[in-house]
């Protein structure tokens, strides 16, 4: 039996397992999708439904996103289950270290992960992998996989390009990114990081961001979404797939990823008990960029 | 109608169009994004056989993402308010499929209803749609759904097609394409003899998904405002606005000003129902303040509000709200499968 059937069909089973004893409320996965390639979100909230589930390489999607998006989901007695791929389960992480859900509302199903595909290649998070077994789970489908060096060792490599670009160079390269945007905020809505109930975007009184899809609107509007994620974002990538006008926008979370590193050594979603370095204050922090 | 054959290829047909400087957009590539833009040179321009689709639609030429209606100023209690108008230069939209031409000939009605547009009406007017039928469909493809074919006319002043031998057939539709093949009569012959039917298209129709039904859909809409099936549909949804701001038809706006210092613009944008603010009242409360119900309205206004007014659907099946729809939320299969339900 191939793995991704082995795992399609374990994952349904303990999806049915899970609704028919009441332990959840709703599982939420991923079913066959109507397009080649591509796979749909299943929230199942009956047994019947979980026979739809399935886990197979097109898996891109990050389902973490459904834990803030669908927030009502939550307001129930019983958790909700969640397919997660290992990279995925950093996502549940940074929530509850950011107080948004508690551990025990979510049924962690960890998929062990071997890299998943965008369209025709591997996706480029998963290049520079180096987690193909989930962590802090309360099931794990799959079978355990042999960590192994990733194809690219530097995931920061794209960043540093960039940061090597003179000034004029970076701004003509960002301008020109920019220019496709047209502010449909799908790079917003597939965050699962970017859970404010009212976004900065839409507050009018005063208008802090220019909603308009011009350079000025654009530019602002990146830039600050990626300040307001700075050692927040988990890198899953998902901005950049949702992207239809391919605006290469984790690179700009990537950059603030590796500042927070460097300044704090700190990574978003790793380590349950680390406390972001935005939400807390210590003597010795780094301050030399204070100036 | 008259009929005739290109005597060159496409690359040449748009150059000898710059030759005489006409104001040409066509498909190519902004970075890796195809869209249609303004051309230089004809070279520019990926060729028809190349792509399906646009990842935009050319809807923003006539409805564009971003524009200034209103300009203003003041001084202290000295206000000053102009009218900004659209720009009046012809323009030639080239290497459009037959979705998005025809998308015009849907979204007029509206623009034209009780306000005249004059910005979407004038660029309207000034704009000729020079169509080339699809030589390739995706999966994603349902024009078939909504009365339309890979070669459809509707809308377009000139369609191009290709006959079995590979050239370049085309048909004139209005005034304003006789005078786009006028102005460059030496790459034309006049076609006096009957056109054979082209097999390639018919071929591309019966690959598309199979057409839905429109008229039950709308009867179940007609009958379902309330129906739970809205809530299971939409949970799915993540409420961005890719389906609708990629829409040849999708056409609501909001009206924003922006303004530095002294001086202003009143800005018309794209905008989104999926979007909560998009009816967020001033006093705080939403009609549509769950997705459930963004999701529903979107449906309705495309199967059901536009029909009941101007007897159209709000769509052509171009598959790109499928297409980019993050988690695969495909309107296609929504309304196929919420019409074999009867929860009446």
């Amino acid at each position: 039996m191939s793995n991704d059937i082995k795992q399609s069909s374990e994952a349904k089973k303990l999806a049915r397992e899970l609704l028919e004893q009441g332990k959840v409320s709703a599982v939420i996965g991923y079913a066959e999708g109507t397009l080649k390639g591509r796979v749909q979100t299943l929230i199942a909230r009956n047994p019947l439904d979980a026979e739809k589930f399935i886990f197979n390489e097109y898996c891109v999607n990050n389902l973490a996103v459904y834990l803030t998006k669908s927030y009502r989901l939550l307001k129930s007695d019983k958790p909700v289950a969640v397919f997660l791929k290992p990279c995925d389960i950093r996502t549940v992480t940074a929530l509850i270290q950011e107080h948004q859900i508690k551990r025990e509302d979510i049924f962690i199903i960890g998929m062990s992960c071997q890299g998943v595909r965008n369209g025709n290649g591997l996706s480029g998070k998963c290049r520079a992998c180096r987690m193909h077994n989930p962590q802090y789970s309360d099931a794990v489908i799959g079978e355990a996989i042999e960590e192994k060096e990733p194809e690219v060792t530097d995931p920061f490599a794209r960043v540093k390009e960039i940061e090597n670009m003179s000034t004029q160079e970076r701004w003509q390269f960002w301008t020109k990114e920019f220019d496709k945007c047209i502010r449909c905020y799908a790079c917003r809505q597939a965050c699962p990081l970017c859970y404010c109930e009212q976004c900065i975007v839409d507050k009018t009184q005063p208008r802090w961001i220019e909603s308009s899809a011009h350079p000025v609107g654009n530019m602002a509007w990146h830039l600050i979404r990626a300040f307001h994620l700075a050692g927040r974002c988990i890198g899953c990538g998902e901005c950049d797939r949702v992207c239809h006008q391919n605006i290469p926008l984790s690179l700009l979370n990537m950059k603030m990823s590796k500042e927070i590193f460097d300044l704090y050594g700190y990574r978003s979603g790793v380590d349950p008990e680390a406390k972001p370095p935005l939400t807390e204050f210590k003597m010795e922090d780094n301050e030399e960029f204070i100036r | 109608m008259k009929i005739y054959k290109l005597k060159t290829g496409y690359t040449e047909f748009l150059g000898a169009l710059l030759q005489k400087g006409k104001n040409v957009i066509a498909p190519r590539f902004a970075g890796r994004t195809l869209l249609f833009g303004k051309i230089d040179k004809a070279e520019e321009a990926v060729l028809p056989e190349k792509y399906i689709n646009t990842v935009r639609s050319a809807k923003e030429f006539m409805f564009p993402v971003t524009e200034a209606v209103v300009e203003f100023s003041f001084r202290n209690k000295d206000v000053k308010i102009h009218d900004a108008h659209p720009e009046e230069d012809e323009k030639l939209i080239v290497g459009l499929r037959p979705c998005d031409a025809a998308a015009f000939t849907i979204t007029d009605d509206i623009f034209n209803y009780e306000y005249k547009d004059e910005f979407y009406l004038t660029r309207r007017r000034n704009a000729a749609l020079i169509t080339f039928a699809c030589e390739s469909i995706d999966e994603a493809c349902f024009c078939t759904s909504v009365g339309l074919k890979p070669d459809s006319i509707q809308g377009s002043d000139i369609l191009f097609k290709k006959n079995s031998a590979g050239t370049y057939i085309a048909y004139v539709n209005s005034e304003k394409g006789q005078k786009v093949i006028d102005s460059v009569k030496e790459l034309f012959e006049e076609v006096i003899e009957v056109v054979e039917d082209i097999p390639l298209y018919r071929d591309l129709e019966n690959k598309m998904r199979s057409p839905l039904d429109t008229v039950k859909i709308k009867e179940w809409l007609d009958k379902n405002f309330e129906s739970p099936l809205w809530d299971e549909y939409s949970s799915r949804c993540l409420g961005c606005g890719s389906c609708a701001y990629l829409c040849p038809t999708c056409h609501c706006f909001d009206i924003v000003d922006e303004t530095k210092y002294s001086q202003g613009l009143r800005r018309k944008n794209w905008d989104a129902c999926q979007f909560p603010l998009f009816t967020l009242h001033a006093s705080g409360h939403n009609p549509r303040e769950v997705q459930s119900k963004r999701y529903r309205q979107r449906v309705m206004h495309k199967f059901k509000y536009y029909s009941d007014r101007f007897n159209k659907t709000l769509c052509t099946g171009c598959g790109r709200c499928v297409r980019s729809c993050p988690v695969n939320l495909d309107i296609y299969q929504v309304v196929s499968e919420l019409t074999k339900e009867e929860t009446a």
